[in-house]
This record gives structure tokens, C-alpha cells and sequence, in this order.
């Protein structure tokens, strides 16, 4: 018994990759994936506002916006380097296969396509099994919620309201059509009231929020003085969504991902 | 003379109307004109109002017709001052106008005349070319701001930077229009003062007037109005050049008695119409108003230092 626990190939330190993230989604998805104890021996680094699971904290953090630290990101001497298509700049990936690193670019993250941006990912890191694990997970909590949604619709409950999502104060910036929030406001049976621009977070003025007056106001509380925020919009007594109070502040961190928590924080909202 | 003042009063009676009716939605009127519309309008008034005024004032007691906020650095020195005083929370305001952004433009403007006088004169481009490169310092101090602030304020800085009249309240709005109308009410009281400095610096004591002290009161207020203006709406280009040319264009004088209330309203009635262009043309977004300036501003720039240079103006 002894001589085959001796045996058996047991990984090294050394021989274990060494993983750096670009994005907070990645790395989210990346411990779902590989699973928190082993991601967390293999993940060197990850971009900043890498915070769940709260280990993630203890990770070296890369500033990335609006570029990150090449020689920084080189010294951590990663194996595999994630990068996302819409979040980090192609010069700077280029730059890092120059180096000679392994980068992997992920496409950007949509609604309704993330079991494949999942297994893709699954893929990079070369734990399928993990994948198809994280990506079930990923369309149960879907159906789950388009049940919830038809659920509401069947009480007699509003079928469709039209909602605000603002990012950030001042200019405004609210989420559109390009916005894996766009569609997850739809897998509820709500609707985005700015879906008809293209950009993923376009910048909106104020009246054109009074114009398509929304029956809610979501605001991330990533945005500075978020109650400043709410504040603001209060005053505006004939929008539907001050005359309900319907104004909520919600949690960045659940939002700005397309992760389970996205998931887990709609089905708390409906 | 008349004429010129009722053609200026209806011009701004127009733009006014326009900035407020607009592409206005009227199923919610009242609400958008009492707190988005207003505001905007009269904040408009008192900015482009201020900075004509300042122009025309600069480019006299300057002896220098390329001179304005924008093109001495003092716009940046004031944008520059208010981040300092943001970052390192000094908190000095006036009606929610920052007054670092004051310290900020004061502190440029007398840099640039100390340079000046060491210089080769005011007569010369070199005020534009050491302007332009106090500009440039201060740009690159709120550039290492802006690397160093949180992420998420940065796209905020950016848009206020280009000039944004949208985040100003009412308040705001009538303190700053006050403030335009105290200091340009005072230009124009003392408008005598300036008109000598129409002779030269080598005259201007002859007429009686101290040229040191008008010239350093009027940096003075200069500076306070400029600040302010900064720290409400961020930078605003050309309107203190294009207007004051314009406006003695039509006068065929400078004189200030006409000069300063004519600049006035023709500084209010640009940046008004620049405004409603800015929050219509392309909704439902937002263009940054002092992007469309410099846009028109930047030409006029160009076609009045060719024209100084061949001894035209």
C-alpha cells in the first residue's frame, strides 16, 4: 500500500501549470472549472477586481485598464495566459506572444452562448470534464430562470417591464444591445430600454432616459456615490420607475460577469 | 448701435428657445425644462458669456490677439487645479464651483506673463507658443492623474474634461451667471481703463491709468471666472477667441463700452445653440460641447495667425 502511494505520479509544484487571468470573468470561470483548491495552486495571477472567490484576493493582482504591465505579467513566469477579445488591448497580447508565453484569447462573453464559451475555456484548460460540469450548471440555472420568468407571467404579473441599467454617474453610461445584460434581461422576459444600441456600454444623456422612461432603475454600485446616483433620478416623480420605487441598487460584482452568480442574483430580483 | 444690441438680444432669445425646445419630448416637458433644459440654458449663458468677455479682455490688457483662456494654458491650469484640489480633498467652493480650479488658471496666467516679460515681449507669438506649452504641462499633469485615478472615474474626467454642461444644477447655473454678470459688469464699468491699453503699453500711463494694477485686476477676475467656469463645465475652447473678433468685426470699433455687453451676448448665444447641437444631434446620446467648439474654433485659430502674421491684424 505504501509502495503504491509512493508510486503513483503525484504533481509537483514545479510541474503544475502556472495560470494568469485578464479578466475577472475568467478567473471566476476558471475556478468553477478547474475547482477552487486546484485553480488556486495554478493561478499566479489575475487581473484586478479578481475578488470571488474571495481567495482570489490573495493572488497576485494585474492592473489592467487601460493596459497592464507586460514585464509584470513576464515575471510572474505563467505557463498559460488568458486574455479576453473585448477587454484587453491586441497590441498588448501580441506583445506577450513575442515573449514567447502561451496566450489564449477568449471571444467575448454572450448570454445566450456561454455553454460554449465555457467548454472553450474548458478546453484552454485542459479540464473538459470540468467544462461540461461548469456549462450544466450554467443551463440549468437558464432554465431555471425562464421557468421563474413564465411562472410570473402565468400569476398574472407584469410580462415584460422595461428596464434602466446604469453603469456609471456622470457621463451617464447604461448597457447596450452588445451587453450580455441585454440578453439576460430578456432570459427573464424583461427588456433593456437602450437594446437598440449597438455599443456594449454606450453613454446616454439624461433625458433620453426620461424619454424611453423605464419601469426600473438598476444602478451597479461599481458607479461612485451610487446613492448620489439615486438621489438624482428621484426628483424625476413622472418616470414609472420613481413613481413605483422601483430604484435598486445592485451589486457590480454579480452584474459586470457573465458568471453563476449573474444567474443566482436575477433569479433573487424576480 | 441699437440695432447691433437688439439683434444680439434676439439672437440669444432664439438660442434660448431653441436649447429648450428642441427635439423635446412633451409628454414629459414640464419635468425635462424645469431640470435638465433650464439649467443647461442658463449655465450656457453664463459660461459663453464669461468666456467671450474674458477673451476680449485678455486680448486687450494682453496686447494680443491670439489670446484667450484655451490658448494660454489657462483653461488646462484650471482643469489641473481643480483635479489637485479634488485628489488632495481640499474642499474650498462656491456653490459647488471648485476653487482650486481658480488657484489652478491664476497660477498659469502669471507664470506665463513672468515668462513673458523675460521674454520677448507681449507683442509676440512667443506668449502663444509658451501658452500652448504650459498647456501641454498641464495636460500631461492630468494625464498622470488620470493613469493614477480609479478606472471607473476616468471615462467621467475624459467626458468632463471635453467640456460637459449636462452635470450642473440650477444653483450652480445662477451663481455662475451671476458671477459672469458681476465681472463683466465690471469690465464694462471700467471699460475707459481698457481702451487705453488700445494704444500700447507705452500709452496707457498717459491716459491716467495705472497699467500694472488694471492689467493685474483684470488677470485677476480673469482667472476667478475662468476657474470657475472649468470647474463647472471642464474646458470650452475658441469661445473667447472666435467671439471678441467676431463681435468687432460687426462694431468696427473696439471700444470697450460696446465691446464687453456685445461679447456678452454673443458668447451666451454661441455656447447656447453649441449646447443644444451638442445634446440633440445625436441623442440618445451626447456630444462633449467642447469638442463642436474647437471643432469650429480650431480653423478660425489657424486663418487668424496666418492673418497676424501678414500684419493684417
Amino acid at each position: 500500500m505504501v509502495f503504491w502511494a509512493t508510486a503513483l505520479p503525484v504533481a509537483s509544484a514545479a510541474s503544475l501549470p502556472r495560470i494568469v487571468t485578464l479578466t475577472p470573468g475568467i478567473a471566476e470561470w476558471t475556478v468553477e472549472i478547474l475547482g477552487k483548491a486546484q485553480a488556486l495552486k495554478e493561478l499566479v495571477g489575475v487581473s484586478e477586481y479578481s475578488n470571488y472567490p474571495p481567495e482570489l484576493k490573495k493572488i497576485a493582482a494585474l492592473s489592467v485598464v487601460p493596459r497592464f504591465s507586460i514585464e509584470r505579467i513576464a515575471s510572474l513566469k505563467p505557463t498559460l495566459i488568458i486574455a479576453s477579445e473585448d477587454a484587453n488591448r491586441p497590441e498588448q497580447v501580441e506583445k506577450l506572444r513575442r515573449l514567447r508565453l502561451h496566450v489564449e484569447v477568449m471571444p467575448p462573453e454572450k448570454f445566450n452562448g456561454m455553454e460554449a464559451w465555457v467548454r472553450k475555456l474548458a478546453g484552454i484548460l485542459n479540464a473538459p470534464q470540468g467544462g461540461r460540469i461548469a456549462a450544466k450548471k450554467w443551463s440549468d440555472g437558464i432554465a431555471e430562470l425562464k421557468r421563474q420568468s413564465a411562472h410570473r407571467v402565468s400569476e398574472g404579473g407584469h410580462p415584460s417591464e422595461q428596464v434602466f441599467i446604469q453603469v456609471q454617474g456622470s457621463p451617464i453610461v447604461t448597457v447596450g444591445g452588445a451587453s450580455f445584460l441585454s440578453e439576460a434581461l430578456q432570459a427573464i422576459g424583461d427588456h433593456n430600454i437602450f437594446s437598440d444600441l449597438k455599443e456594449a456600454y454606450p453613454k446616454v444623456s439624461r433625458e433620453a432616459v426620461l424619454k424611453r422612461n423605464p419601469d426600473r432603475i438598476w444602478i451597479l454600485d461599481a458607479a461612485a456615490s451610487t446613492e448620489e446616483i439615486r438621489e438624482s433620478w428621484k426628483k424625476f416623480s413622472g418616470l414609472k420607475a420613481v413613481a413605483k420605487d422601483q430604484i435598486e441598487v445592485l451589486s457590480a460584482d454579480d452584474f459586470a460577469r457573465c458568471s453563476l452568480r449573474l444567474l443566482n442574483a436575477l433569479k433573487r430580483l424576480h | 448701435m441699437k440695432k447691433k444690441y437688439w439683434l444680439a438680444g434676439l439672437a440669444l432669445l432664439a438660442a434660448v428657445a431653441i436649447s429648450l425646445f428642441l427635439r423635446l419630448d412633451f409628454s414629459n416637458a414640464a419635468l425635462i425644462l424645469r431640470e435638465l433644459r433650464l439649467p443647461r440654458a442658463l449655465i450656457a449663458i453664463g459660461v459663453g458669456s464669461a468666456l467671450a468677455v474674458s477673451g476680449a479682455v485678455m486680448q486687450t490688457v494682453l496686447s494680443n490677439p491670439l489670446a484667450e483662456p484655451y490658448t494660454l494654458g489657462i483653461a488646462s491650469g484650471a482643469a489641473f487645479g481643480a483635479a489637485i484640489a479634488t485628489t488632495f480633498g481640499w474642499k474650498i467652493s462656491f456653490f459647488g464651483l471648485n476653487a482650486g480650479a481658480v488657484v489652478g488658471a491664476l497660477a498659469v496666467l502669471v507664470l506665463l506673463l513672468k515668462l513673458v516679460v523675460r521674454g520677448q515681449g507681449r507683442q509676440s507669438d512667443s506668449m502663444i507658443l509658451l501658452g500652448i506649452m504650459l498647456s501641454l504641462t498641464c495636460a500631461s499633469g492630468l494625464a498622470i492623474w488620470m493613469a493614477l485615478a480609479d478606472p471607473l472615474g476616468v471615462q467621467s474626467i475624459n467626458f468632463w474634461l471635453l467640456g460637459d454642461l449636462s452635470r450642473v444644477g440650477l444653483s450652480t447655473a445662477l451663481a455662475l451667471l451671476g458671477l459672469s454678470l458681476v465681472i463683466s459688469g465690471y469690465f464694462w464699468f471700467f471699460s475707459r481703463k481698457l481702451d487705453a491699453f488700445l494704444f500700447g503699453e507705452d500709452w496707457v500711463e498717459g491716459f491716467g491709468v495705472s497699467y500694472r494694477q488694471t492689467q493685474r485686476i483684470a488677470i485677476l477676475l480673469i482667472s476667478i471666472l475662468v476657474g470657475f467656469c472649468v470647474s463647472a463645465v471642464g474646458m470650452i475652447g475658441f469661445v473667447g477667441l472666435i467671439i471678441p473678433h467676431l463681435v468687432r468685426r460687426h462694431l468696427r470699433t473696439s471700444l470697450h463700452f460696446h465691446l464687453i455687453p456685445l461679447c456678452f451676448l454673443w458668447g451666451a448665444v454661441a455656447l447656447t445653440l453649441g449646447d443644444a447641437l451638442a445634446h440633440s444631434v445625436s441623442e440618445p446620446r451626447e456630444l462633449p460641447v467642447g469638442a463642436l467648439t474647437s471643432l469650429v474654433g480650431a480653423p478660425v485659430f489657424i486663418a487668424l495667425f496666418i492673418r497676424r502674421r501678414r500684419g493684417e491684424i
